[in-house]
């Protein structure tokens, strides 16, 4: 008896199970649910994953350390940057590697970018979600100015692979610097409008506000990380504190606010994007001419040890586990997901409430199944 | 300081464990579910996140190692990482679902890929892996010949 067949079996008689998925334009990718409903209570979720499980953490112990980079690019591909970055400090840990000043702040640059694309992208299909067709046309649009920039930078759009182990790949050049000063110049104004469209429409506040609440002991139960635990007002933000990359130097507010619902996510993240936008401004003033890349031999072969670093990627905190036995191959990666573990709440932020609202539900929750699968 | 003040608490718990590094403990499989409430529910050390589950597999010394790493929503500067080896032809623990409802995808993941089995979990099956998928895949000896077909393929009356 397979596991379906165990939950039909269940069933009360006023109960029944439907099937959302895994083919479906609104569960943001192959993610299947399996509904048991009340008329249109629910009363049961059942995620199903697992349709994009390409087994990352293997093909990366059968490959070198500096070609399991463009494996990252591929989980979260929304925040690819992030991902890479994850990587790349895990193997710089292990090898002892020192980065260069320069490529520094050029990794918080394209992060800093990166983050804003994947709220932006978030916030356009937040809003068709939601009904507000408008909000998906004019967060692509601005979105696609980060791309050209970053595509400026890396030389693709999605798939970076831009931070190798060590620094990044090639310096940023004049007109990357020119486009991210106009983005700059553009985008507050363009924030505002969102917030006047979308937060301040009267439709899109009567959906989400009081729509998936969930107390701050269930957050922490589950592992909830990112604007879905600072929406329930804790201030955990691994770019405050941090080792990784000179945030310290930099002057920006964590977001947070007392929301704990779908509203007060969106909340989060708009503000997350000005504060993202202040970060790169600094960042572009504290630039400094210097090397890219530090000196290294040729074969990256890190001592044995194990490594795990943790960094605050767009959709909560990413982790790395490496582990080195002393070969040019890592002996074991494993990746901590922030979309695996914000994912495994959704049954408690949507029983007891509509079926339509599972699907805002879904979308406030901002997974990418590349990301909860590997 | 922290780290004297999980010394302490560790010690309290009267349980097998090594002091790898600051932080950082060996401890015996039987142990884990009491040391971690222990974590959980301390005044001075609070680790109420269960941050990283990870398995790693040594089949030369017939071990499978879990990876715990705690860590605290409101003090970011330090990370408890517990390190349990389990006997690699039996891999048997006990279950966090009780302490952290997280560590139900978590553990099943780990029984998924490693099959390591969990006791008292509510729903230890498959998650990444289709239900009938046979073995485990992140093992270091799960061959990864099946993903190349190796004979070529016979239709019968046709002629090749």
């Amino acid at each position: 008896m397979n596991f379906e067949e165990k939950l039909a079996a269940q069933l009360k008689p006023e109960e029944y199970l439907i099937n959302i998925g895994p083919q479906h334009p609104s569960t943001h990718g192959v993610l299947r649910l399996l509904v048991t409903l009340e008329g249109e209570i629910i009363n049961n979720v059942e995620p199903d994953i697992g349709y994009l499980h390409r087994c990352f953490e293997k093909i990366c112990e059968n490959r070198t350390y500096p070609m399991g980079i463009p494996m990252t690019d591929r989980m979260d591909y929304l925040g690819a940057m992030l991902n890479n970055l994850g990587y790349a400090l895990a193997a710089e840990k292990l090898g002892d590697i020192e980065v260069p000043i320069r490529s520094q702040w050029i990794r918080i640059i394209v992060c800093e970018l990166n983050r804003i694309a994947s709220h932006l992208l978030w916030l356009a299909a937040f809003g068709a979600d939601t009904g507000a067709l408008t909000m998906f046309m004019f967060g692509l649009r601005e979105r696609e100015m980060v791309l050209d920039i970053l595509e400026q930078a890396s030389g693709s759009r999605l798939t970076y692979g831009y931070i190798r182990i060590g620094g990044v790949a090639k310096d940023i050049d004049k007109t990357f610097i020119k486009k991210t000063k106009e983005f700059i110049n553009i985008f507050p104004s363009k924030l505002k409008d969102y917030e006047t469209l979308l937060g301040g429409n009267p439709i899109f506040q009567r959906r989400t506000q009081g729509v998936g609440t969930m107390n701050l002991e269930t957050a922490l139960s589950y592992g909830i990380t990112g604007p879905m635990l600072r929406s329930l007002g804790v201030k955990k933000d691994l770019r405050k504190n941090c080792s990784y990359l000179p945030y310290d130097e930099l002057d920006f507010e964590v977001a947070i606010n007392n929301h704990p619902d779908c509203y007060g996510r969106y909340l989060v993240r708009i503000k997350e994007m000005g504060e993202s936008l202040k970060i790169v401004e600094q960042a572009l003033e504290k630039l400094q001419d210097g090397e890219i890349m530090p000196k290294m031999k040729p074969i990256f072969k890190p001592k044995k040890g194990e490594a795990y670093i943790k960094i605050e990627a767009p959709r909560g905190e990413f982790g790395v586990f490496m582990e080195s036995d002393g070969k040019n191959k890592p002996y074991r990666v494993k990746f901590r997901a922030p979309s695996f573990s914000n994912l495994s709440v959704i049954n408690e932020l949507a029983k007891g409430g509509l079926i339509a609202d599972l699907i805002v539900i879904l979308g406030s929750i901002d997974i990418v199944l590349g990301d909860v699968d590997r | 300081m922290k780290v004297n003040d999980l010394d302490k608490l560790l010690e309290k718990a009267d349980c097998d464990m090594v002091k790898l590094e600051d932080f950082k403990y060996e401890i015996s499989p039987n142990s884990i579910h009491k040391i971690v409430s222990l974590l959980k529910e301390n005044d001075k050390i609070p680790c109420d996140y269960l941050d990283l589950l990870s398995a790693s597999d040594y089949p030369d010394e017939d071990m499978i190692v879990i990876n715990y790493t705690l860590s605290s929503s409101i003090d970011q500067n330090y990370m408890v990482w517990l390190k349990v080896k389990l006997s690699r032809k039996k891999p048997e623990i006990s279950s966090l679902v009780d302490l952290f409802n997280g560590a139900n995808w978590l553990e099943r993941e780990i029984y998924d890929l490693f099959g390591v089995h969990f006791f008292n979990h509510p729903d230890l099956r498959r998650i990444l892996t289709p239900e009938d998928f046979v073995g485990h895949g992140l093992l270091k000896d799960y061959s990864r010949d099946g993903f190349f077909v190796k004979k070529p393929v016979k239709i019968s009356g046709m002629k090749v």
